[in-house]
């Protein structure tokens, strides 16, 4: 069975869950018919749900991807940079 | 084991004994057709099969029933008697920063132990093998809420034994500083459109 929490974060993605048994939806939660389509956003996603089941399921909006983490300076340019080193 | 099975079940020559009043030699006289496993030592406790089960269970039985209470015991002991079950489970990772929510995972067993398993890096162990490209595992062992302890970051777990839940989120108590929204993902297990496989090892 596959479950997704109702709330979303601030990214607009809802945690969820895949599980081969069946398992009481927990609180907060709802169970994804199995026939339902799944967007490819998924889990970015938004749904309607009654009574613990997601009734629709449309596309959300993906977060953009992260910029690269610059590398961190080294000894030398911390060094070059307080020195004035330009090369 | 083989039963005894005869043409004349239960019977029995009675030949007295000569010399000794009310003495009987009885010899059977049922006509076997199989004749059957005898119950003696050999068929009931050998010694060898004596020396086994003392080698689990640290005391040599002198009958079945000490034989049957000592691997019971060693089974006990071994945890096994608990009825081991493994669950897998999968979750597609949905982002975000910081936040003092948890993530959360429902199982059908009572989960004992637990592994993070995906491949590729961006794990919560940054700087251990960097982009490898292999499995990485992640355990946890039910218990009281774990942290690494000592440092400025660390990750909680929580577990709920009446829902089966297993909760998690990193924790900052020096707040998040320039930490980025996608680096709290990597160190939450839940990386966006990443997909994660946990497995946990429990009782029913």
């Amino acid at each position: 069975m596959r479950l997704i929490e109702i709330a979303e974060n601030e990214l607009g993605g809802h945690q969820n869950q895949d599980i081969a048994a069946e398992i009481p939806v927990p609180e907060g939660w709802a169970v994804i018919p199995p026939d339902m389509a799944i967007p490819e956003t998924f889990p970015f996603v938004r749904i309607t749900v009654k009574n613990q089941r997601v009734t629709s399921m449309v596309a959300g909006t993906m977060p953009p991807e992260p910029e690269p983490t610059p590398p961190e300076p080294t000894a030398d340019d911390i060094l070059n940079a307080i020195l004035g080193v330009t090369e | 084991m083989n039963d005894r099975v005869s043409n004349h079940p239960g019977r029995w020559v009675l030949t007295p004994v000569t010399g000794q009043s009310n003495t009987y030699d009885f010899t059977r006289a049922d006509d076997p057709t199989v004749a059957g496993t005898p119950l003696n030592k050999a068929s009931l406790l050998t010694d060898a099969t004596a020396a086994v089960i003392n080698a689990l269970s640290g005391s040599t039985p002198d009958t079945p029933n000490d034989a049957l209470n000592s691997l019971a015991s060693a089974l006990d002991t071994l945890g096994i008697t608990n009825n081991a079950k493994i669950e897998i489970t999968t979750y597609t990772g949905a982002g975000g920063g910081y936040s003092t929510n948890y993530k959360s995972l429902t199982f059908s067993i009572k989960p004992r132990f637990v592994i993070w398993a995906y491949p590729g890096s961006n794990s919560q162990w940054y700087g251990e093998g960097g982009n490898t490209g292999l499995t990485w595992v992640y355990p946890y062992v039910i218990g009281p809420s774990y942290s690494d302890g000592g440092k400025n970051f660390y990750m909680i777990f929580d577990y709920i034994e009446n829902t089966k839940t297993l909760r998690w989120r990193m924790h900052a108590p020096s707040g998040t500083g320039s930490v980025s929204s996608s680096q709290w993902s990597i160190w939450n297990e839940d990386v966006s459109g990443k997909t994660y496989t946990v497995i946990a090892i429990g009782v029913k």
